[in-house]
């Protein structure tokens, strides 16, 4: 280990084991299990597919356990550790992640004892996987990519979530924003048995790289027992790079896209020039809120409840991109109205005409949002991990402190920053299909 | 008096959980479970009463049909009061609220952290204090259709639905839980506060925290609470369940419609009239365990469907049981949808000839216990075994014991009595 332990103000006790690793942990006694996240951090850009296929490929078999079913067997012998691979994204950084979960020994029956063994799985799935002649197995290479060809197509399954990535790709259509965490199949395609290997050497062996641990475990026993989750880790090489520039908006555009389908979804993209460290951050996060964030929000309230214009609306503000979007299920027919609606609703709180108890219950929905993910390790390790990314305290105190301190001016101030960019909207065919067998 | 009969104590020291039970003398189940250290406070209030309870007669009367989705609606409603909307109030006090409708009952729910009993006070009320006017109730069939438009597109609700609509023939369990379209347009003022004044009643609800607050302080305020309003006596509400043959409705249901990749389920009926409690829950758990046998990752067929690229991650398995009726399912993407359901149904075939490993059962049995050691980390989780199984007359922590008491027999003996072609349907979406 290179670096003391630093009182480093985060909700977890941090060292740094070499130059761009870093040991994370927090004692957790009031749950039943203990949660493990090993993080690799690439730059996101459209060959994120090929890193996606390596957690996939690991978790495909290791030196011991070289089949997906025997891993499994594993891990029900190690009453049932739960394991899985996850592709988050930062902003403009791709995390790569393999989390597990396990029982605590304290609560085994017959005095068991299963964290050593836990860990000790762990590492070998992720630094000894099962090759053939140094190469991840040819055919475990091409089904992964068989497989997440399949879940980037599969994206358009949900329709809400595949408007506002559109949105978002029309919005910033040359900035890294744009990327999905999964990438393209286009980028899938030149994945090899030995690139993806490749790919898989360079993040055990320079990318940055966070280990995450919450449990009953004491950390001094504990950290002896992940260090060898750092074997293979010389130094980070790889240079993350730096933060991409807010733009504003410019024109206001729309765009009409079609489906098959018996809903429209509506998603607007508005120009915030607020991102991370901005001293109207926190303002703007409010602001959001005040517009859709809660049920108690305008576009709650008005939009739905007062106008029934639609079942689901809501305001999304994204300190990395600057972006907030605000996306709306609806009957085609009333796109044009409904876009009105909401945008005479963000009017509203532009001119400060929202009520003192909007802004107040805001301010305590955030609140009560921030301490209530106390509760949960897995949220806290992913908080802690993106704000050390994205360069923001990694404390919810520190957060829960700057939100309180938001005023009212503050929220008007940073209103008057939303720029309308895209209207898109993701409307049904005429000639829709109801083919029922 | 406030309370009547014995408290009851439903704990398991595997889990390290303590329900502590009592009857209101309204009728009403109250329950706590203290969750020591956790910030979040949750607290539900539900009520029997779902998308399968479409018939029902009262002291004998006349049956009475309700139209399809009425419970969803209705759930919809009770946020709606004449002054403001109950949501609004949970911000007020900075909590987060919400509400579900299932086949067999309807939530009402709170998360907060400060500020429990006042909202403990707001949910008890506003899901007593009906609100129905025409306005409001012809308003609300414009945001309930746009719901019903949002689950029209999409694909793995359709699937699971139409899944439902091969397997049951009659079972009102096969129709969507909002309804559509159609079957809201007829919903009424009185046909809600008919619904409400049936199956709102106290003695048909159950009133549940799970929170870090002082036990007696928590029964106090619910006895406080439920004694505000004199509801009367129980109305004798008699459901009436509608017949369903032990066959499959439809060998399969297709829909067509424009998806990234497809989707497909297979799905076992199987019909349980009469059993209830602990019987119903080691039913339910030997299939989840002979399920997690044969379809689960460590099985025989995971690993070679996934290598033949007709499954992915998103396979899965469940055993769901839904009143009187159930089934087991199992399927997820796909890329050939057709061709795994013959390689399922082929492989099944094999298996039930060779049997289940009691090894495999072994593991299961630790797996499990690790599974719920996980799932009882969530106050959520809680609250919703606990409402699944006392809604069953069951105890939700009587599966630890049952994992050790169930035998390799038994899994065999469910394997072929359950997994047979003759009660198999599936479902297919794809574009």
């Amino acid at each position: 280990m290179t670096g003391a332990a630093t009182p480093s103000g985060s909700d977890f006790e941090s060292s740094e084991i070499s130059p761009g690793a870093s040991l994370h942990i927090r004692q957790e006694s009031r749950r039943k299990t203990s949660r493990l996240r090993v993080s690799w951090i690439h730059n996101m850009g459209p060959d994120a597919a090929q890193k996606c296929l390596v957690p996939s490929c690991l978790l495909r078999g290791s030196r011991s356990f070289p089949s997906l079913r025997e891993i499994s067997r594993r891990s029900e012998e190690l009453w049932g550790l739960g394991i899985g691979g996850s592709i988050d994204r930062a902003g403009q950084l791709l995390i790569v992640t393999i989390n597990a979960e396990f029982a605590e020994d304290s609560r085994l029956p017959g005095g068991e004892a299963v964290l050593a063994d836990a860990v000790e799985f762990i590492r070998e799935v992720i630094l000894q996987p099962h090759l053939v002649e140094g190469c991840f197995d040819e055919d475990t290479v091409s089904s992964e990519v068989s497989q997440h060809r399949r879940s980037i197509e599969g994206r358009f399954d949900d329709k809400r979530s595949w408007a506002m990535q559109r949105c978002i790709e029309e919005t910033c259509h040359d900035e890294p924003w744009r990327f999905h965490e999964y990438g393209t199949i286009e980028s899938l395609d030149q994945a090899t048995a030995e690139s993806v290997t490749a790919d898989w050497k360079k993040s055990i062996g320079s990318a940055p790289m966070h280990v995450h641990f919450s449990g009953e475990a004491r950390s001094d026993s504990l950290t002896e027992i992940l260090l060898p989750l750092f074997d293979g880790h010389d130094q980070q090489t790889a240079t993350l790079a730096d933060r991409f520039p807010l733009k504003g908006a410019g024109e206001v555009r729309e765009l009409e896209e079609h489906f098959h389908g018996q809903q429209a979804n509506l998603v607007i993209s508005f120009r915030t020039s607020t991102g991370h460290g901005d001293p109207l951050q926190e303002s703007m996060m409010i602001a959001s809120g005040v517009i859709g964030g809660f049920p108690h929000s305008r576009l709650f309230t008005q939009v739905r409840e007062k106008q029934s214009l639609c079942y689901s609306v809501n305001s999304l503000f994204d300190g990395s991109s600057g972006l907030m979007l605000v996306n709306a299920g609806i009957d085609g027919d009333t796109a044009t109205r409904t876009r009105e609606s909401i945008l005479e609703q963000i009017d509203v709180v532009k001119r400060g005409e929202f009520s003192a108890e909007e802004f107040q219950m805001t301010l305590d929905a955030w609140d009560s949002r921030l301490r209530m993910t106390q509760d949960s390790p897995a949220s806290l390790a992913e908080f802690d991990l993106v704000s050390r990314l994205v360069g923001r305290d990694p404390t919810i105190d520190g957060l829960r402190e700057r939100v309180s301190c938001v005023t009212r001016e503050g929220v008007i101030e940073a209103a008057n920053r939303l720029e309308t960019d895209l209207i898109y909207l993701l409307s049904p065919e005429d000639d829709q299909r109801e083919d029922v067998q | 008096m406030t309370w009547i009969g014995e408290e009851i104590i439903l704990e398991n020291a595997t889990l390290g959980e303590r329900v502590v039970e009592r009857t209101h003398a309204s009728g009403a189940t109250v329950a706590y479970c203290r969750k020591p250290g956790y910030l979040r406070r949750y607290a539900c209030f539900s009520t029997r009463f779902g998308s399968v309870d479409d018939r029902y007669r009262i002291n004998g009367g006349p049956e009475v049909l309700l139209p399809d989705g009425v419970a969803h609606f209705l759930e919809h409603k009770m946020f709606e009061g004449p002054e403001e909307d109950a949501f609004v109030q949970f911000s007020r006090m900075g909590a987060s609220a919400n509400a579900f409708t299932s086949f067999v009952g309807t939530t009402y729910l709170f998360s907060c952290v400060d500020g429990f009993f006042p909202c403990l006070d707001h949910l008890v009320r506003f899901v007593q204090q009906p609100h129905f006017t025409t306005e409001n109730v012809e308003k609300e069939k414009g945001i309930i259709g746009q719901e019903i438009r949002m689950y029209a597109d999409n694909p793995g609700w359709r699937v699971y639905f139409n899944l439902l609509a091969g397997l049951y023939k009659n079972h009102p369990v096969a129709k969507d839980i909002a309804g559509t379209e159609q079957t809201i347009a007829g919903i009424t003022p009185q046909i809600l506060d008919q619904c409400w004044s049936t199956f709102y009643h106290p003695s048909n609800m159950i009133l549940l925290a799970v929170a870090d607050e002082d036990q007696e302080s928590f029964f106090e305020a619910a006895g406080r609470l439920l004694s505000e309003q004199d509801l009367g006596p129980a109305p004798a509400v008699e459901k009436i369940l509608t017949e369903e043959p032990a066959a499959p409705a439809r060998e399969q249901v297709r829909q067509q419609m424009q998806v990234g990749r497809s989707k497909v389920l297979l799905g076992w009926k199987d019909l349980h009239p009469g059993i209830s409690g602990r019987d119903l829950m080691r039913k339910e758990l030997v299939t989840e365990v002979m399920l997690e046998c044969i379809f689960g990752q460590s099985g025989p067929l995971f690993e070679e469907l996934y290598r033949k690229d007709l499954i992915d991650d998103s396979f899965a398995t469940s055993c769901q049981i839904h009143s009187d009726v159930g089934h087991s399912a199992t399927g997820g993407d796909s890329a050939d949808p057709d061709r795994l359901i013959d390689v399922i149904r082929e492989e099944v075939g094999k298996i039930r000839k060779v049997g289940i490993d009691p090894a495999d059962i072994e593991r299961q049995r630790r797996s499990a216990t690790g599974y719920l050691l996980r799932a009882f980390n969530s106050l959520d989780h809680i609250a919703g075994s606990y409402c699944g199984t006392r809604f069953l007359d069951g105890d939700p922590f009587e599966v630890v014991d049952l994992l050790a008491e169930i035998t390799t027999k038994e899994v065999e003996e469910r394997l072929q009595e359950h997994l047979i072609p003759d009660q198999m349907s599936s479902s297919i979406v794809t574009s």
